[in-house]
């Protein structure tokens, strides 16, 4: 069992940047624990990532180094799951700190998390948008996060009326 | 650049389920694309699947008086009469409850008079412990002058629905509106065999107190084969015996969309839907068309949509060519008239119409050239009814319904016998203005021709009841023009006369006893085969 923790994995980013990096903490990504799973044969060339670069990648890792070690979820225990980890966007204090970064690198860690299919990660990228959103008027969700305003005044105005039933104001 | 709309949808949707409610409304008024995608969150997450959702972050307050009291009988001043209520309601020993209204202000104003139904109806969501509600109104603004079809009345007669539909939901096993108001006029509630039941319940002086209560069986109700009232939407255990809904909501505070979307779709085993002066956005109207088809597509025998605001095509074609069941279907295209248009607050909110043709005339024989051959082949199809109606250019829209008119393959031959299409190509008549401008193009030699044409064409293309042709039209001068068209027709099956009250849906005959005389002597005159003129229901018979 010890052969594999320590075992070296190459991989190369789109910007041509490389990590040799643990097995186990690249396992975090489902995508390369399966491609490692489907490779039999001890391979030097890197793994090519080509929807990653390099500073996002890193800021990954350092996520999956933390994280390494604890249990994946499991596709089961997904579903039933559910409904508790939805709505909650409770954070825990280092994943606080590390999300913490500016808007184009949280929108890159979540593709990212994504692409890698890092449940947990896209789950914290996720939540921290859904926390930024929380609170906010309509128009300060659109300036915070770029939306272009396209209702005419008569889809505002019904929109409107929709929501009362739910606003109660 | 990044932005939050440029991030795959996949990962907009995972970001919406870690949101509450309110930041998904917030959110869906942002943009086309996350309403679009906050819609479904919003149905499925908000007060349709728990109704009480909506006033957890509104804690009842400021109302201590109440709480200790066992026949609790006091005012709520509508100051805040909401939270008061929603704590009322849930106080234990609190059995019974009188709610008084009072509501002041200069005749004839807005919306905002029917705040306390509205309120009301909100607070009866958390009715627990309360079996018998008395509320009162206070409407002196309302006299006997006011006009019978007010629009406020009519938002109050469905208010009052709403709120008695609710009491019962809820378990009330006694409740009363107290007012003198004008709403408790017989002519204002609905014609249906509920609205007679409904009208004792709500009259002051049947229903004070004692045996009446026993009157307040919920489920019989829905025994009615219509009800005009909206079900309230987490309705679904008590609904169950409901067939037959009509969503009749003219200009009104609600419901909105999502709200007559989940009553029928909290009423499982529904057969009919009316549609009838409903007013949307093309965006809910496809969200509505979406979420309906599913629970309809199997069952769903008769579908009626008039009077309504601008459907969008495409998803109101695939919702009608996906209800394979159905059996009836008739679809008025057709703005509101103007007249009625002017009654609605709508206009007055945004300063402009938002009700509008249901689809344009172009589009409509388009869609219609889709929609009939694919409908009409079906053999449990027994009543098919497409009209466009409404102030378009007549003259320039005769080509366009002799092209839906003669589409091949209209009517397979051997479709069943029963069959009745109807294709209305006259128009009723709104204003003066109008009026004279239809005689204008029927005065046209050419433009009758053509349309005497297209109808002649339309009864014998079509060979359905060859011997009935059924329409709208304006004057007696019109018809007996017409005749000559029908002359191999053995009846005429006409609604004549200026649109006195579309509320009703009616037509009133304006003719004058004179005027159908005559009609009924052109007709004896032209047309050797013609048995019987049917005007306005009423049946004349042309043989001497």
């Amino acid at each position: 069992m010890a052969a594999p923790a320590t075992q070296q994995i190459k991989i190369r980013c789109n910007d041509e940047k490389e990590f040799t990096v643990d097995r186990d903490v690249l396992e975090r990504s489902v995508l390369i624990k399966n491609m490692l799973e489907d490779v039999t044969e001890q391979q030097d060339a890197p793994i090519p990532l080509p929807n990653v670069s390099g500073p996002v990648m890193a800021k990954v890792l350092e996520y999956c180094t933390h994280h390494r070690g604890e249990p994946l979820p499991s596709a089961d225990t997904e579903q039933s799951q559910d409904e508790t980890r939805k709505r909650t966007t409770d954070i825990s204090e280092w994943d606080q700190k590390f999300i913490t970064v500016d808007q184009e690198m949280l929108f890159e860690i979540i593709l990212a998390a994504n692409y890698l299919d890092i449940k947990s990660l896209l789950d914290v990228g996720c939540k921290t948008v859904a926390n930024m959103i929380k609170g906010k008027t309509p128009e300060e969700i659109r300036k915070l996060f770029n939306i272009v305003n396209d209702f005419t005044p008569e889809e505002e105005a019904q929109i409107k009326k929709e929501n009362e039933w739910a606003e109660d104001r | 650049m990044w932005s939050l709309p440029g991030l795959p949808t996949e990962i907009i949707l995972e970001v919406l389920t870690h949101l509450p409610v309110d930041s998904l409304l917030m959110l869906s008024r942002t943009s086309h694309q996350f309403n679009s995608l906050c819609l479904p969150y919003f149905f499925s997450r908000h007060n349709i699947s728990n109704p009480s959702d909506v006033f957890n972050s509104h804690p009842a307050q400021g109302c201590e008086g109440w709480a200790a009291s066992r026949e609790c009988s006091r005012s709520i001043r509508n100051n805040d009469p909401l939270s008061g209520l929603i704590t009322a309601f849930q106080i234990k020993s609190v059995t019974e409850l009188n709610v008084e209204f009072h509501e002041c202000g200069p005749k004839g104003t807005s919306v905002s008079r029917l705040e306390p139904y509205w309120k009301l109806l909100r607070a009866l969501q958390r009715l627990e412990h309360v079996k018998e509600l008395t509320v009162g109104f206070d409407h002196w603004y309302l006299d006997d002058q006011t006009p019978l079809e007010d629009e406020l009345t009519m938002k109050r007669k469905q208010a009052i629905t709403d709120l008695f539909n609710t009491c019962l939901e809820k378990g009330c096993e006694y409740f009363a509106i107290q007012s003198s108001a004008l709403f408790l006029r017989p002519a204002l509630l609905p014609k249906t065999g509920l609205s007679g039941f409904l009208h004792s319940a709500l009259n002051p002086h049947l229903f004070r107190r004692g045996p009446q209560r026993a009157i307040i069986p919920y489920a019989p109700l829905f025994d009615e084969k219509e009800v005009d009232f909206i079900p309230l939407l987490d309705s679904s255990r008590k609904s169950s015996k409901l067939r037959s809904l009509m969503i009749s909501a003219p200009m009104m505070l609600y419901p909105p969309c999502s709200y007559w979307t989940y009553s029928v779709l909290s009423t499982p085993n529904l057969t009919s839907l009316t549609l009838y002066q409903v007013d949307f956005l093309p965006l809910y109207w496809e969200a509505a068309f979406s979420w309906l088809i599913h629970p309809l597509k199997n069952n769903l025998l008769d579908f009626n949509i008039s009077y309504c605001s601008e459907v969008p095509v495409k998803p109101f074609l695939t919702f009608l060519l996906n209800l394979t069941a159905l059996t009836h279907l008739d679809v008025i295209l057709s703005p509101v008239p103007s007249r009625i248009e002017d009654y609605l607050p709508l206009k007055r909110r945004h300063g402009t119409k938002l009700l509008r043709n249901l689809v344009s005339l172009k589009s409509y024989s388009d869609w219609l050239a889709i929609l009939c051959p694919r409908l009409i082949t079906r053999p449990q199809l027994r009543y098919l009814e497409v009209m466009p109606r409404g102030e378009f250019d007549f003259g320039k829209a005769i080509p366009s319904l002799r092209r839906v008119l003669t589409c091949p393959p209209f009517l397979p031959p051997n479709r069943a016998p029963d069959l009745r299409v109807t294709l209305s190509l006259l128009y009723c008549t709104y204003t003066p203005v109008q009026f004279k401008q239809n005689l204008q193009v029927y005065s046209d030699p050419a433009h009758r021709e053509a349309l005497g044409a297209a109808i002649y064409e339309s009864v014998t293309h079509l060979a359905l009841r060859p011997h009935v042709f059924a329409g709208f039209v304006d004057t007696p001068e019109v018809i007996c023009e017409f005749l000559a068209w029908w002359k191999h027709l053995e009846c005429v099956e006409l609604y004549v006369g200026e649109v006195a009250n579309t509320w009703q849906g009616t037509f009133a005959g304006v003719w004058t006893e004179g005027q159908i005389e005559r009609l009924v002597k052109e007709a004896r005159k032209r047309c050797p085969l013609m048995k019987t003129v049917i005007l306005n229901g009423k049946e004349y018979s042309i043989c001497e």
